[in-house]
């Protein structure tokens, strides 16, 4: 008897199925949690940037901003976004048509309950958002 | 803050997340002939480009009191009690474009 293992799908679908949350894509932007996240990178970058000490301030303190001016957020959502306990996915449309935080099903620990599971899940989507969020389980699948 | 629901996928695609593994059409009648199978176990059939079926139970339906472990060991034993023998259980995640 053949087993298969892992994702075999045809190369043009994709699919996904989390419990967690989707949100607009600006107000995922407008979180602290992403806002830390593209400061942080500006400090890293500030050579590339040539930014001098004012600058650089003045760029962290408004990091969506200023990477959007350099058309780089698109860059940061999908390259540069790293939440512990969740993951970041974009549906068909990209982010643009929401972003979806949360952790795949296959993820649960052999000794993590279902109720475990997706308490881990809400606290660190409240964790990002600052306040509780309605989770639930998101499948999704599209031809690409 | 807009919270988006639902299942939006264009509806020319089917897809799937599951415990189990995938059978022939065979192996899948005796699963469905076995008497006293978990209710969550069920065929979720496959791509045209599949030889087999995925039979197993969907990981959405891991119960709250549940564990990973308890998952999947009552996947494996009620494939293996249905078959007669054991049955090497994976995750699987297809999504295939019906047309």
């Amino acid at each position: 008897m053949k087993v298969r293992q892992g994702f075999v799908s045809n190369s043009s679908s994709s699919s996904f199925c989390i419990y967690g949350v989707c949100v607009d894509l600006g107000d995922f932007m407008e979180t602290e949690t992403f806002k830390t996240i593209c400061a942080d990178y500006i400090k890293r970058s500030a050579e590339i940037y040539e930014l001098d000490e004012k600058a650089l301030a003045e760029a962290v303190e408004d990091a969506v901003g200023f990477l959007d001016e350099q058309g780089e957020l698109h860059d940061i959502l999908y390259e540069q976004v790293n939440i512990p306990n969740l993951a970041v996915i974009s549906g068909p449309g990209g982010f643009e048509e929401g972003v979806y935080l949360g952790r795949s099903w296959s993820d649960v620990g052999d000794k993590e309950t279902g109720a475990e599971f997706k308490a881990s899940i809400e606290k660190a989507v409240r964790e990002v958002f600052g306040k509780a969020m309605p989770c639930r389980t998101h499948e999704e699948a599209w031809q690409d | 803050m807009k919270v988006r629901q639902g299942f939006v996928s264009n509806s020319s695609t089917s897809s799937f997340c599951i415990y189990g593994a995938c059978l022939t059409s065979e192996e899948r009648d005796k699963v469905e002939d076995a008497e006293g199978m978990p209710k969550e176990i069920e065929d979720f059939g496959a791509p045209e480009y599949s030889d087999g079926t995925y039979v197993g139970r969907s990981l959405m339906t891991l119960k709250d009191d549940e564990t990973g472990a308890q998952f999947k060991k009552g996947v494996e034993e009620a494939l293996e009690k249905a078959l007669g023998r054991p049955v090497k259980c994976a995750f699987h995640a297809e999504a295939w474009y019906n047309g």
